[in-house]
């Protein structure tokens, strides 16, 4: 068997004589013959040399570890093993791709969701604008269908940044339809000064505050967008918009 | 233009000597191999003067106990790995056919009868008990869609992939058990980032052999889950699938694609079909058309007798009977000289013999070299005897002239 080994080595020696002397003039000859030294190059032709008493060792003594249970390297399994070799037929620029959601991360997430909201009120003597903050802690778990407000809170105040109302809001948001729907809880408002009052064409000193908010759940971007709307006492009103976001 | 005609005159006669008891070669990955020349190879070999004469009956122990071997390598069967992309909509809850039709899960999704299995339930079972069937070589892992009751996916498996132990076993079952199925069906991103999971793997050499998804969906995408960035709704993004999943199938990532069609995909068969058509495992003779080339357990009277039987095929093609032929330090193997050994786990070693019949449900009875896969393959009673042996140990013999069969 080992023969052979001596037939590689007048082999190589050719092709090495070959690869010198056909510059030019045998080309198609080249072409092959260098197709055939890729294939030995690198990944160097040779025949086996184990004698016969190493190989007998090596398969008696894995025959005996088999013959013992053993499973060789794949008996310690688990995870996929680490000293797998890479196929090299492989292309490592084939790619699959699709925007993740990560597990737990969907359109239904528990968490406090902060944000703010604008508005302007709606009286004949005042268009002056509101603003405030937000902030809704929705319960529930992943696969719920239905997340509630176990804790939310409205905070407004006005263009001199005058605390205007500090309310409680409740509600849902639905993980079907992805729509949140929300109440400012009726809470009277703070003190409000005379020239307020004339404005806003309600003489009361501290008119009840309350309110709706509707919004939409972008599960990506773990936002919740929409109208806002918020009544003292029946007048004025005050309509805007608010964005709210999952806090980390 | 002498040392061109030396050149040429001395590769002439390396060939001359190389080649009648070589035969045609070609390249492998890792090694060049040596095809075999036929039944008259050792005759062949002999005439050249090269190679002593092998011996005209080998004695099989020899090769057992290494009397003439080169090289043993120890070697397994070409492993498979299996990620089940798994629906777990809302519609998964429903009772099957006839309990509650189709159409009727189609308006409410919820179990009309507790008394009888979900459809959840049944593709629960019928998969712990496949993978009970299946060997622990095997790697399998279990990716639901979605991820978030709506339309949310990873490529992340839920369970990832890994060997087939009780514990992964045990693993898997447990995630099953704790799925209430509900939303919608994202079938698509699911599929796709399966194999986005599967062929990184084989990049990093976490997992070797052949690659496999599973597709089990009692829908269709759906509308409301698009990647608006690659598709909008579902005819768009399915049409996206079936162009991956040819992908993946094709050379470079070599990743089959089942497709289980649960009663509620019935109006998906066309669907369904391409993309196991697409995926390389399209029922022989099928139609895309016609909506019968995945497996499609729609029409079974019986749920989980038709899970069964489809998860049984399923392990009937995936469990292969492949060795992958050594590279003894880039060396070649001559074919000729190639003898496989098979050690049971209990019992004593025995030589396979090499078998040139009809392999695929032919006669043959012993090993073939599989030159499109460079791999060699087992036949027959071989490769049920060595594929239901969970302790076996395979090794491939270099040097020895090969035993055919008796």
């Amino acid at each position: 068997v080992n023969e052979t080994l001596p037939t590689f080595r007048v082999w190589r020696a050719a092709t090495l004589l070959m690869a010198a002397a056909c510059v030019a003039g045998c080309a198609p000859v080249r072409d092959e013959l260098f197709a055939v030294t890729e294939s030995a190059g690198g990944r160097a032709t040779t025949t086996p040399t184990m004698t016969a008493g190493s190989a007998a060792s090596g398969l008696a003594g894995a025959a005996a570890a088999a013959a013992n249970g053993g499973g060789g390297s794949n008996a310690d399994g688990g995870t996929p093993g680490g000293d797998a070799a890479q196929d090299p037929t492989l292309n490592p620029f084939a790619d699959f791709g699709w925007t993740e959601t990560i597990p737990g991360a969907g359109s239904c997430q528990a968490g406090t969701f902060n944000g703010n909201f604008s508005c302007k009120i709606d009286a004949l003597l005042s268009m002056e604008p509101l603003e405030g903050s937000l902030s809704l802690k929705l319960k529930g778990s992943t696969e719920a269908q239905l997340l509630s407000i176990g804790g939310g809170q409205l905070i407004a105040w006005d263009q001199n940044m005058k605390l205007i109302v500090t309310a409680p809001v409740t509600g849902t948001l639905d993980c079907n339809s992805q729509v949140l729907t929300s109440y400012v809880q009726p809470t009277p408002s703070e003190v409000m000064p005379a020239d307020r009052q004339i404005a806003w064409l309600n003489l009361s000193a501290q008119p009840v505050v309350s309110g709706m908010l509707k919004g939409n759940l972008d599960p990506r971007q773990q936002t919740i967008t929409g109208d806002f709307t918020l009544l003292f006492d029946q007048s004025p009103k005050c309509v805007g918009t608010f964005t709210v976001r999952l806090s980390p | 233009m002498h040392a061109l005609e030396l050149a040429c005159a001395a590769l002439l006669a390396a060939c001359a000597i190389e080649s009648p008891q070589s035969g045609p070669q070609h390249r492998d990955a890792g090694a060049s191999i040596t095809l075999p020349t036929g039944g008259d190879a050792p005759a062949a070999a002999a005439d050249s003067g090269v190679l002593p004469p092998p011996p005209t009956r080998l004695n099989p122990e020899l090769i057992i106990a290494n009397g003439c071997a080169a090289a043993p390598e120890q070697s397994s069967l070409t492993p498979s790995n299996l990620l089940f992309v798994v629906d777990r909509s809302g519609s998964m809850l429903c009772n099957p056919p006839p309990t509650t039709s189709s159409e009727m899960c189609e308006l409410e999704e919820q179990r009309a009868d507790n008394a009888i299995a979900s459809k959840w339930e049944l593709t629960t079972r019928a998969m712990v008990t496949a993978l009970a069937t299946l060997p622990d070589s095997t790697f399998v892992g279990v990716s639901y869609f979605s991820n978030d009751a709506r339309c949310g996916v990873s490529s992340l498996p839920n369970v990832p992939v890994s060997r087939n132990t009780p514990a992964q076993r045990s693993l898997i079952a447990t995630s099953f058990a704790s799925i209430t199925p509900s939303g919608s069906t994202p079938l698509v991103g699911a599929t796709i980032l399966g194999y986005q999971y599967l062929h990184q793997a084989a990049l990093s050499g976490q997992i070797t052999g052949n690659s496999y998804v599973v597709l089990i969906t009692d829908g269709q995408q759906s509308d409301q889950c698009s990647d608006p960035a690659r598709c909008n709704g579902a005819d768009d993004c399915t049409n996206l699938l079936v162009r991956e999943t040819a992908l993946a199938y094709a050379d470079g990532v070599n990743i089959k694609t089942f497709v289980i069609g649960v009663p509620g995909s019935e109006r998906g068969r066309t669907v369904l079909s391409r993309i196991a058509t697409a995926g390389g495992t399209a029922a022989p003779g099928c139609s895309v058309e016609m909506g019968n080339c995945h497996l499609d357990v729609t029409r079974e009277p019986d749920l989980l007798t038709a899970l069964q039987s489809a998860f049984t095929r399923i392990a009937g093609e995936t469990l292969t009977c492949e060795l992958d032929l050594p590279h003894p330090d880039g060396g070649t193997v001559d074919l000729n000289l190639l003898n496989v050994v098979y050690t049971p786990h209990e019992g004593a070693a025995r030589v396979i013999p090499q078998d040139n019949r009809a392999c695929d449900g032919g006669a043959a009875d012993g090993w073939q070299y599989d030159s499109t896969r460079h791999q060699i393959r087992l036949c027959g009673r071989s490769c049920t005897t060595v594929r239901g042996d969970r302790g076996a140990r395979i090794d491939v013999v270099l040097g020895c002239p090969v035993i055919g069969p008796d």
